[in-house]
């Protein structure tokens, strides 16, 4: 797969999963991007740890500094993996795994070059573990009233998927 | 739970669970829709039988060298900043994670799902030392609040329809009635977060444990299974021994065929790997995870001709295909596990005495196996467990006499002709003394025998 059919792959796995997806160009588009995806005033969190974050969140007007109090994080992720359409976070780099779990609104931004085709090449890639790895896929979801999907019940209501060069 | 069972009852469960239509109307709604699911699901992937294979030899693998592969978890767990614990019985189990729990001064635990702390009466036991648990998972929120048990591994409160979880939410939550999913849901949200941030402890389940990496791997889809592993200081978690896995490379094998399995989803929301304790620069995970290895009669699975039972990874798909299981639900089996695995792994666990009913829980139809991701030849193994019935003398004493005398008469044309002539004379009396189990479903003897027809 080229590095192209791998990023189609990804996105439109990520969209059946219910995540919102969206492609921008270079560093200029994702800081444009963001302030749209957590409008009315949200609360966000945001490590800021690499250039990408940095960029994300410059004209995010409203933001808090633990993950608690926050509406929204705003985080780049560890990797993605195309064949289901997962982001993976983890408790690298001193990352809150749990800043991806407990606010409402979770925008993940991607590097394509962190998109592996299949579950096996990314656990290939991991090596010894850290502590905490979670793939996500889509949005917190149960079906445990009659089978009814509903959306959000402990973790994100809404995922964003931010896939950016 | 596991004082109170009822398998032997079948028969009563089965019959009350039979005349209660809306029990009946939930069962057939949610084990057709999961069918169809899970159908659609699995055409996705290109060669399924090649992965069902795939799935079958790795777990075949695991079981023949358990002992090796549980030393090497332990030891990788260990160094990953765990404590591995292994107990040999519920009892066992039970008091260990009450004493961790006392010793450390819990009040108050938020629980994953887990089936194997329903097997061990876990919450019961907990309670009773003061400690209270919060069942988080949203289906085993609405059972905990009912006062009842799961009726399905992957669904709970399968039996259960919007309407009686709407009125259970008002009378017990003191909220507005609603019996819209997404509302309920969202007051379980509201209710649950607050539990989670109080709680001192989180106990969970495990669907893998990863010799190589000393790793926990939890398919879910709310969060909650996430909440109770990294949000607590202190995580309990308990599995039981079968559930190892050789290495991460293994696991893609089981993400393809278990949520697909299970409720034919191509992933489920999430899939956490734990290892070991939050270390030095890292800002997630507990700083105490304990893990419970609960043997609680596998090791004696393991060494006898029923072993292939234990390369079960509990998706449940062999539940919603059963003709059984879909009839009469999952309480009527009386304990933790219902269904084709249910009736095969509680026989097993729980032994003859207590289960010896579940053994007919079966038509021998077969659609089990022809579900079952690992190639778990059901089937085989409840003929197995019927013969074994039989022989420890739990069978039904006139179901016994009967079969001794059919034995006898078909080895002799004489006898069997004569015998055949008056049972047709004294049918009604055959029929009212055998009651409708047995004579209801034999056709009446025929006036003239089939060799009488023959030239």
């Amino acid at each position: 797969m080229s590095r192209e059919e791998i990023v189609t792959l990804f996105m439109e796995k990520a969209a059946l999963a219910a995540a919102g997806t969206l492609e921008v160009a270079d560093s200029e588009a994702l800081s444009a991007a963001v302030p749209l995806l957590v409008q009315d005033g949200k609360k966000v969190y945001c490590p800021a740890l690499t250039q990408l974050e940095q960029a994300a969140v410059r004209d995010v007007v409203f933001r808090v500094e633990g993950y608690a109090q926050a509406d929204a994080t705003v985080e780049e992720v560890l990797a993605g993996i195309a064949e289901t359409g997962s982001i993976v976070c983890a408790s690298v780099e001193g990352r809150a795994v749990q800043a991806s779990l407990l606010p409402s609104h979770h925008v993940a931004i991607l590097p394509t070059g962190k998109i592996y085709a299949t579950l096996e090449e990314f656990f290939a890639s991991l090596g010894t573990p850290p502590t905490n790895v979670a793939i996500i896929t889509g949005p917190s979801r149960t079906a445990d009233i009659e089978l009814t999907l509903a959306i959000g019940v402990h973790g994100p209501e809404r995922l964003d998927i931010i896939v950016t060069a | 739970m596991s004082e109170e069972q009822t398998s032997r009852n079948f028969r009563a469960n089965s019959a009350a669970s039979i005349a209660d239509l809306s029990l009946r109307a939930a069962m057939k709604n949610a084990t057709d829709t999961f069918g169809t699911r899970r159908t659609a699901a699995l055409e996705a992937i290109a060669d399924l039988e090649a992965l069902r294979d795939k799935a079958s030899d790795v777990r075949m693998q695991v079981l023949d060298r358990l002992p090796e592969y549980l030393e090497k978890f332990t030891t990788n767990a260990t160094r990953a900043g765990a404590t591995v614990h292994r107990a040999a019985d519920a009892q066992a189990a039970r008091e260990l994670i009450g004493s961790l729990l006392k010793e450390r001064g819990v009040k108050m635990a938020a629980k994953g799902k887990s089936m194997v702390s329903e097997e061990i009466g876990l919450n019961a036991h907990l309670q009773a030392a003061g400690i209270e648990v919060v069942e988080t998972d949203l289906g085993e929120f609405i059972i905990q609040l009912e006062g009842e048990t799961p009726s399905h591994i992957i669904v709970p409160a399968i039996h259960k329809n919007r309407q009686q979880v709407g009125r259970l939410f008002a009378d017990r939550l003191g909220v507005p009635y609603s019996e819209d999913p997404q509302v309920l849901t969202k007051i379980a949200r509201k209710v649950m977060r607050e539990k989670f941030l109080a709680a001192d402890a989180g106990i969970s389940g495990a669907n893998f444990a990863i010799a190589e990496t000393g790793s926990l791997v939890l398919f879910t889809n709310e969060g909650n299974g996430r909440m109770v592993t990294s949000v607590p200081k202190l995580h309990i978690a308990i599995l039981s021994v079968e559930k190892v896995l050789p290495s991460l490379a293994e696991l893609p094998t089981f993400i393809r065929l278990l949520p697909r399995s299970a409720t034919g989803q191509a992933i489920t929301s999430y899939v956490s790997i734990i290892t070991g304790t939050r270390k030095p620069g890292e800002a997630t995970g507990a700083q105490e995870l304990h893990i419970v290895l609960l043997d609680n009669g596998r090791s004696e699975i393991l060494a006898g001709a029923c072993r292939e039972m234990l390369k079960c990874i509990r998706c449940g798909a062999c539940m919603n295909v059963c003709p059984v299981y879909r009839t009469v639900g999952g309480h009527a089996y009386g304990w933790t596990y219902p269904g084709p695995m249910g009736m095969v792994l509680t026989t097993l666990l729980t032994g003859m005495e207590k289960s010896y009913p579940l053994v007919d829980a079966s038509t021998l139809c077969g659609a089990c196996v022809d579900v079952c991701p690992v190639r778990i030849p059901l089937v085989e193994l409840i003929l197995k467990l019927r013969e074994r019935r039989i022989k420890e003398g739990y069978s039904d004493t006139r179901e016994r006499l009967g079969m001794r005398f059919f034995g006898a008469a078909v080895q002799r044309p004489e006898i069997f002709f004569w015998a055949q002539r008056v049972s047709r004379l004294f049918w009604p009396v055959i029929q009212k003394l055998t009651g409708k189990d047995v004579a209801g479903r034999l056709p009446e003897p025929s006036s003239r025998p089939f060799h009488r027809r023959m030239p």
